[in-house]
């Protein structure tokens, strides 16, 4: 069942469909003495998304601004008013020897709402009070830069239900494939783990292989760049005939934390068995390997055994030989 | 299937069809005409209101002088 999956992208395409909306781009100068209004653009009413308006000022480096913005309605009744205090400034910074520049503006407005009915509107945008550093008026135009759009949707509530839907799905992933008819975890303190258990039957038998070597203490690492350890699995069925012998050389993970070093190995392994029926499972490990005076000795070697499971998706499985096949 | 699987799935989609439609319907959202002004952002001030259907200019509407301090003690402003 993997389906579920899918419902991520939904929101997601959702979120795409909407940015591929073209724009009406808007253009504002506008100067203390004389108001600017903005082309005339339709705003739509209907259900597939809402009407977005958004305008950015550019204001000159350290000033601030009182903007008049009235949206007006295709016979120029003002349908709508607001003022916007934006600021732009910019500076320098020194702290402990280190410099550099900065930047903050709260420039930018934006308006969501939707018509009584579909129609033509614009954009009257008045300056007031363009202020400088020092609170003089400065005489400069503002040009204002503006976006329409007719199908915007919610992009943080679709990100939003995008996490938690992935969330929700991942526990019913967890929920149908987490079953198992039955699980054991040996751990020992040397390189050879055996264990014999009751197995078999539908599904898969899922085999998860840990092991852990440490420096004696005081010792210092010393390891070629790729350490390869040996390891080995095999299975025996009740009449103790060898059913799998897998080996193979693997690549061991290094660590390092706060001084201490070690070595570990993961290894999952999914096989089939449909005879149920008592099996004999043996790991092996390197107990010690690197250099010959200090050597990396094994920490633990654990063996987690999972019968029954079902994967969501298709696993590599290791072949038995059938029996009486010779070895 | 399990009854709590099925609990798990009608939650996940009932969680995708619900945030995916109130993003695209947006049903809070501020019609023209509705009583009060739309969301406001940062800086922003809305220079009157929507009484009864109709846009109701503020009386002051080109000045505020709310954040203006002045001198001498607060209370002499």
């Amino acid at each position: 069942m993997r389906w579920p999956l899918l419902g991520l992208l939904l929101p997601l395409a959702v979120l795409a469909l909407s940015a591929l909306e073209p724009p009406q781009r808007l253009l504002l100068v506008t100067t203390e003495e004389q108001p600017a209004r903005s082309e005339m653009f339709t705003l739509r009413d209907g259900w597939l998304g809402s009407p977005r308006i958004a305008l950015e000022a550019e204001l000159p480096d350290n000033s601030t601004v009182e903007l008049g913005v009235r949206l007006l309605d295709a016979t120029g009744r003002p349908v709508l008013e607001l003022f916007k205090d934006g600021w732009r400034e910019s500076g320098v910074w020194v702290e402990g020897g280190e410099s550099g520049s900065w930047q903050e503006r709260d420039t930018a407005l934006q308006l969501q709402l939707r018509p009584q009915a579909s129609g033509r509107f614009q954009l009257e945008v008045t300056l007031d009070e363009l202020l400088g550093v020092s609170g003089l008026p400065l005489q400069a135009p503002v040009t204002l830069r503006g976006t329409v759009r007719n199908h915007s949707v919610d992009a943080g509530l679709l990100l939003f239900t995008a996490v938690v839907s992935q969330a929700i799905v991942l526990c019913l992933l967890a929920a149908v494939y987490g079953a198992a008819r039955s699980r054991r975890l040996l751990r020992v303190e040397e390189g050879v783990a055996a264990v014999r258990l009751p197995l078999g039957g539908p599904g898969l038998l899922k085999l998860v292989v840990r092991a852990r070597w440490e420096l004696p203490d005081g010792a210092t690492p010393e390891l070629p760049p790729l350490a390869l350890a040996p390891f080995s699995l095999s299975l025996s069925d009740a009449t103790g005939e060898r059913r799998l012998d897998h080996q193979a050389t693997l690549a061991v993970v290094k660590h390092a934390n706060d001084g201490d070093h070690w070595l570990t190995l993961t290894q999952t392994h999914h096989l089939r068995l449909p005879v149920p029926g008592s099996y004999r499972l043996r790991v092996t490990v390197p107990e010690a390997f690197g250099p010959q005076d200090d050597p990396w000795e094994i920490e633990w070697l654990q063996l987690s055994v999972e019968d029954g499971v079902k994967t969501a998706f298709r696993v590599p499985l290791l072949p038995l030989r059938p029996r009486g096949a010779p070895a | 299937m399990p009854r709590e699987q099925a609990v798990i799935l009608l939650l996940a989609v009932s969680a995708v069809g619900v945030g995916t439609t109130a993003a695209i319907l947006q049903p809070a959202l501020f019609r023209l005409g509705q009583e009060g002004t739309p969301a406001s952002f940062s800086g922003v001030r809305y220079g009157g209101s929507y009484r009864a259907g109709r846009w109701v200019a503020a009386p002051d509407r080109s000045r505020n002088w709310s954040g203006f301090q002045g001198r001498g003690p607060g209370t002499a402003k």
